[in-house]
């Protein structure tokens, strides 16, 4: 892990400590530290979500919300140690899959992040993409909807890459998946990379 | 909290009647609270650079800049119009604490959840 994913790690690390004991933004239910970092990841580091509530907003279910969420965490050292500390802080082993999201009989259909970023030695990685578009200095609604004919013009699964310079991109962009359902796999200002969902 | 409220505010010193009052209202919103957001358009993203609002003072107000700071200290949000704030050519490294540069797509989520509305 180089300085920038360590400072980073810290920095989730801190946050998710500040958010101890928080209720879901949504339903006020508690949320435990693996939503805090889902929130993160979902874009609602401000208003952080339970896995049920973050799913609705993703508009998906929740284990396949859930599942997203942990493949975006997989490749990232970063959140892999908040996920870590998370998991130390409830009380479940760095390889097992928690209990607060995978509860009951429930079968895994993914690895935990450990497990991945173990066996693969996962750096992280520049997605692979598609396509991609310079998307300059264009923002607010030129930039998604153009984004959105772009999008159309992929199949199901495939990624576009976009730079995007604009500063209103970073709050934008996430905003624009959430409500539309293609997946943020990776957002790096001014470097985003959007998967197309399933028509 | 219980719910949304939008405030969005079009002017700056052009109305300072007005983006006084937006800041009131907003106010009494987050006092309440609903999860506020006061969106800035217009000339209104003139309100978002720290000093600009140091002189705005209306009579029987508090002024505008106190105003915005309660705002932001009770937990409301600024969001502030992307490509009208280009077309200033303002700073975006001098933005008032709890400002955020956003575009049209995160006005929209916000407002999804059916959040009432008020202009100025």
């Amino acid at each position: 892990m180089d300085q920038n994913d360590s400072n980073r790690a810290s920095e989730l690390v801190e946050l998710l400590t500040s958010l101890r004991g928080c209720m879901c933004f949504s339903c006020m239910n508690p949320i435990c530290s693996h939503e805090g970092l889902m929130s993160v990841v979902a874009g609602f580091k401000d208003e952080p979500r339970c896995c049920d509530c973050l799913a609705k907003a993703m508009k998906t279910g929740r284990a396949n919300a859930r599942d997203r969420m942990v493949s975006f965490i997989q490749g990232r050292p970063c959140f892999v140690t908040a996920w870590n500390w998370a998991s130390d802080q409830e009380g479940f082993g760095k390889s097992a899959l928690p209990r607060c999201l995978w509860p009951g009989t429930e079968t895994p259909t993914v690895a935990s992040p450990v497990e991945i970023l173990e066996s693969k030695s996962v750096t992280q990685e520049t997605p692979q993409h598609d396509q991609f578009w310079d998307a300059g200095e264009m923002g607010c609604g030129d930039l998604v909807l153009e984004l959105r004919v772009r999008l159309r013009e992929l199949k199901a699964g495939q990624i576009l890459k976009i730079a995007a310079r604009d500063p209103g991109a970073p709050e934008d962009l996430p905003a624009w998946c959430r409500m539309t359902g293609h997946s943020l796999v990776s957002a790096k200002h001014p470097e985003y990379f959007i998967q197309r969902k399933e028509n | 909290m219980a719910g949304k409220f939008c405030v969005s505010l079009t002017c700056a010193k052009d109305n300072t009647d007005k983006a006084t009052v937006a800041f009131v209202i907003a106010n009494a919103a987050v006092a309440s609270d609903k999860d506020t957001l006061v969106f800035l358009s217009i000339e209104g993203v003139r309100v978002s650079q720290k000093g600009y609002t140091d002189d705005v003072h209306e009579s029987g107000f508090a002024p505008l800049k106190d105003l915005m700071a309660s705002f932001v200290k009770a937990g409301g949000k600024i969001f502030v119009c992307s490509p009208c704030f280009k077309k200033r050519t303002l700073d975006e490294n001098n933005l008032v604490e709890g400002a955020t540069i956003v575009g049209g797509a995160k006005l929209v989520e916000f407002l999804s959840d059916n959040a009432p509305s008020v202009s100025y």
